[in-house]
């Protein structure tokens, strides 16, 4: 168990330089690009008429975002902002903080890829789990494998596209785009529930189709792999009948790479899914992050990066401490080695 | 092993069931209830629907629609009729040394919520702008306005900084809008005690026709104000109920939408024009500005090539010349707009509303062909200014996040170096771009003419606006291509202080001007700027068009309010707005 503590510092330690240079790295790799914010707001403005005060806009704004000030000074006053949780204001919509633009679009990139992830690595892993282990004894479940071969390989967007054009337009079910439908009013009804679940349907399809057919190609090779194992032979032997056998021990043992897949892509979804809310006109956090890079908005940058950063270095720390508690073919034993 | 297919069935069974959840209630918007609702496509997600601070310069006024519903302005200015029509206020005068501008607000005018709209508002918005440098043409607008005075509840002086004629027509710092935008009067009941940087003003209050329902990152919508003053003051009412500002995502998501009359109108650059002769064959409802080529309604801001005119040996206006001559216009619609364009031979837009000047000027545009491609004139120039095309290599700045920038800097390069000229074409964008540009460090780079009106555009090209190479010009077009002649100088000078109601004395001297600008080619005109925008007819009609030119066709500018309700003829009557299909 020693051992197992030492890890656990160890990979606490990892966690945290992890974040620590990424804190640094997100403040300054955005100002390394020529360019700044306040440049990019005085030729917005420039775009829809005169812009003789540009340059006292700008120098209020600059006051205000102490953009004026030395860079090393600039840093100290990010890291004690940061130190106490406030990721400041954004400069493109000032006077909206960084914290709420994250917390607005947030829920809906969690919402949809959390719950199309979980979806299509749970069909994915079960149907793949059943074809690898029916493989070579029914012909049926063997034409799926093309089909997983076809949606993995499929552009993302392309399928997206195509979806629309069929379920939106030719055959419209669904509606174009949007998380819900305008003028509606978010509040927990039967009514905004099934429209939100409407408007859903067709980005979380796109995103389960492709995404599934990963998952089922991965699990199908490693039931297929598995079934060549001792242990299965074992139980074949023990006389346990076929369905027992594939569940408790084929599919079981199969699931743990799974789930350090799911975990792993789990970890990713707060970056959102640029091109698929750009396709729907979904919010999210993928637009967000798109949109502040294009105008620079360091306070925004930094915030949504950290927060993909922390969240994939949480999802990986998990991953870390709780396998040696889940396979115990991973030893962390008196030895202090994995 | 029927067993295991049962099992993939039923998978397959819950895939579908859990992704098909009510798929046979309607597709469309269940709130939108079409023969009543205006559905408006933007270009942008709203990144904070919560802030609708109208002077917060990242709030988009275009996106958001409160420029378009909730605002209004004094006066509107039809830039295709060449109205200038009373709204907020009734009338204007200048003092007789064109010192102070006396406005008379219209009686009976009120707030979304009632409160009387009247002269402290007015004061109340200058006084803020005065002490706030943040806010959006803050500084625009004390350039020329010292202050506003009271007169009583409905008069209101403006104390110009110098004597202007021309003051009505500065949308930065006087609430009157032709082009997009300009200063919006506030509620001071609102207002009041409140920090204008930092103020999210939503829900806005003002004095339109609509009031925001409900905002978010994708959608806006808007319900009719019954109550609107309108409605008492001039007995009408816009006639769609609800309007909708929808984000739909990609060009292509918009087009469907258009061709499943999903929506009305898309705002500027959604669609292209092939997408939208594609949706307009599907769908005969959607037409454009016009039936044929070019399609889009021309906006008010010509592109022209601004060369600097402070890099020899471009001083000589018989090298601008040249390359003038160098440029097929023709050429250029074709390729970097797809045919949505004209060529120009000035910096004006094509409206009935300009057309005298233009004819006032036909003997110059014969004796000055600048919108002429003719290789053998390019030649002929470079060499009388012994000038070898070979020997220059010329620097072409373009802004690297446009589109249009980015497409006509490929065919003007191509077509310059067919002439024999080096181009070196140099992306850049945001602050590098505008520095680079303001410090007139650029042999080339293509511009916006704004905003587009006789003098007002010749303003741009004064010794007032020069600084020398190196230091930041007032803005692009304003002389970052450093020209300066005073005898043109004094000639708009002219201009400016005489009474644009005036137009005889304006025309000879637009006349006076345009001898030597035509002459000094300060900088090469391009083309018309072009707006596409196609609007839908199976809900609502009486659109302009080109067939039914009665306003602009642009849903992303203030103006669009009057597209809306319509507008008061000059001598009576009423011009009216959209009207429902049915």
């Amino acid at each position: 168990m020693a051992g197992y503590w030492r890890h656990v510092v160890e990979r606490l330690i990892i966690f945290v330089a992890t974040v620590a240079i990424s804190v640094t790295v997100v403040f300054f790799a955005p100002r390394l690009v020529p360019g700044d914010p306040l440049g990019a707001l005085s030729l917005k403005l420039a775009n829809v008429g005169g812009n003789l005060g540009g340059q006292a806009l700008v120098e209020e704004y600059a006051r205000r975002f102490g953009l004026d000030k030395p860079l090393p000074e600039q840093y100290v006053v990010y890291l004690r902002q940061l130190a106490q949780g406030d990721l400041g204001y954004s400069i493109a919509v000032f006077p909206t903080t960084v914290g709420d633009l994250i917390k607005s679009a947030l829920p809906w990139t969690i919402g949809l890829l959390m719950i199309t992830s979980i979806i299509s690595w749970l069909i994915g892993s079960v149907i793949g789990g059943v074809v690898g282990w029916a493989s070579g004894r029914s012909k049926a479940l063997q034409g799926l494998v093309p089909i997983a071969l076809l949606l993995y390989t499929i552009p993302y967007y392309i399928l997206a596209i195509i979806l629309v054009f069929l379920l939106a337009f030719l055959w419209p079910v669904f509606p174009i785009s949007g998380a819900y439908s305008a003028g509606m009013r978010p509040a927990f009804t039967p009514e905004f529930a099934v429209d939100v679940l409407q408007h859903a349907a067709l980005p979380a399809l796109s995103i389960i189709l492709v995404s599934l057919g990963w998952w089922f190609l991965s699990m199908r090779s490693l039931i297929i792999t598995g079934k060549g194992e001792d242990y299965i032979t074992w139980a074949e032997a023990k006389g346990l009948p076929d369905r027992r056998i594939f569940w408790a021990y084929a599919f079981r043992n199969a699931l743990l790479p799974q789930l350090t897949g799911l975990a792993l892509s789990l970890g990713q979804i707060v970056g959102g899914a640029l091109v698929m809310e750009t396709i729907f006109g979904y919010p999210g956090v993928g637009y967000l992050i798109f949109s502040s890079i294009k105008t620079l908005d360091y306070p925004v940058i930094q915030g949504s990066i950290l927060l993909i950063v922390i969240s994939v270095a949480t999802a990986n720390l998990i991953i870390d401490l709780a396998y040696p508690l889940i396979d115990p073919r991973i030893r962390v034993g008196s030895t202090g080695r994995m | 092993m029927k067993s295991y297919r049962w099992r993939a069935i039923l998978a397959t069974a819950a895939l579908v069931l859990t992704l098909v959840p009510a798929a046979s209630a309607a597709p469309q918007d269940q709130a939108a209830d079409r023969s009543s609702t205006l559905r408006i496509a933007i270009g942008n997600q709203v990144q904070d629907p919560t802030n609708l601070n109208i002077y917060a310069p990242g709030v988009s006024r275009s996106d958001t629609g409160i420029h378009q519903l909730v605002y209004e302005y004094f006066f509107y200015y039809n830039l295709q009729t060449g109205e200038f029509i009373p709204w907020l206020a009734e009338n204007y005068k200048y003092n007789s040394d064109y010192t102070a501008l006396d406005v008379k607000l219209r009686d009976g005018v009120t707030w979304s919520d009632g409160q009387p709209f009247n002269a402290d508002d007015v004061t109340f918005t200058y006084d803020l702008l005065k002490n706030n440098p943040g806010m959006t043409w803050a500084t625009e607008t004390n350039n020329n306005v010292d202050s506003v005075e009271k007169l009583d509840n409905l008069d209101v002086r403006f104390h110009l900084k110098s004597p202007n004629p021309h003051f009505h027509l500065i949308r930065e710092a006087f609430p009157a809008v032709g082009i997009w935008g300009g200063i919006t009067i506030l509620p001071k009941h609102i207002w009041q005690g409140k920090d204008p940087l930092t103020f999210k003003a939503s829900p806005p209050i003002g004095t339109g026709p609509y009031t925001l329902q409900d905002a978010t990152s994708t959608s806006l919508t808007y319900v009719r104000n019954d109550n609107w003053w309108g409605v008492k003051t001039f007995g009408v009412q816009p006639a769609p109920k609800q309007v909708q500002f929808v984000y739909e995502g990609t060009e292509t998501n918009a087009a469907l939408a258009l061709a499943n009359n999903d929506l009305d109108t898309p705002n500027i650059g959604i669609l292209g024009l092939g997408t939208y002769l594609n949706v307009a064959q599907r769908n005969p409802s959607v037409t454009a500005w016009s039936k044929d080529a070019p399609y889009a309604w021309l906006d008010p801001c010509p592109r022209a090539l601004m060369v600097q005119n402070a890099h020899p040996p471009m001083d000589n206006p018989q090298v601008r010349w040249a390359i003038s001559y160098a440029i097929d216009r023709n050429a250029l619609s074709q390729l970097a707009y797809e045919g949505a364009t004209v060529p120009t031979w000035g910096i004006w837009p094509f409206y009935d509303a300009n057309q005298p000047f233009f004819d006032a000027v036909t003997d110059l545009r014969t004796q000055y062909p600048s919108d002429q491609f003719d290789l053998s004139q390019t030649n002929s120039l470079l060499s009388s200014a012994g000038v070898n095309a070979s020997d220059l290599t010329l620097k072409y700045v373009v802004n690297a996040e446009t589109n249009e920038d980015m497409k006509v800097a490929q065919v003007v390069s191509d077509q310059l170096r067919a002439a024999g000229f080096n181009v070196n074409v140099t992306p850049l964008t945001g602050g590098v771009l505008e520095d680079t540009l303001r410090r007139g460090d650029y042999d080339l780079a293509m511009n916006a003419f704004c905003p587009g009106y006789i003098t007002e555009n010749l303003e741009l090209f004064e010794t007032k606006n020069f600084v020398p190479l190196g230091q930041l010009a007032p803005w692009f077009e304003r002389n970052s291509y450093r020209y300066s002649n005073p005898e043109f100088d004094s000639i708009v000078d002219k201009m400016l202080q005489t009474d644009p109601s005036n137009t005889a004395a304006l025309k000879t001297m637009y006349h006076d001007a345009l001898a030597i600008w035509l002459r000094d080619l300060p900088v090469v005109p391009l083309t018309q700027a072009p707006a596409l925008v196609p609007f839908n007819s199976k809900y609502w009609t009486n659109w302009p068009s080109a067939d039914n030119a009665w306003n602009m066709p642009v849903s992303w500018w203030a103006t669009f309010d009057l597209v809306l309700t319509g507008y008061p003829k000059a001598g009576g009557g009423w011009v009216p707005g959209i009207k429902p299909a049915s």
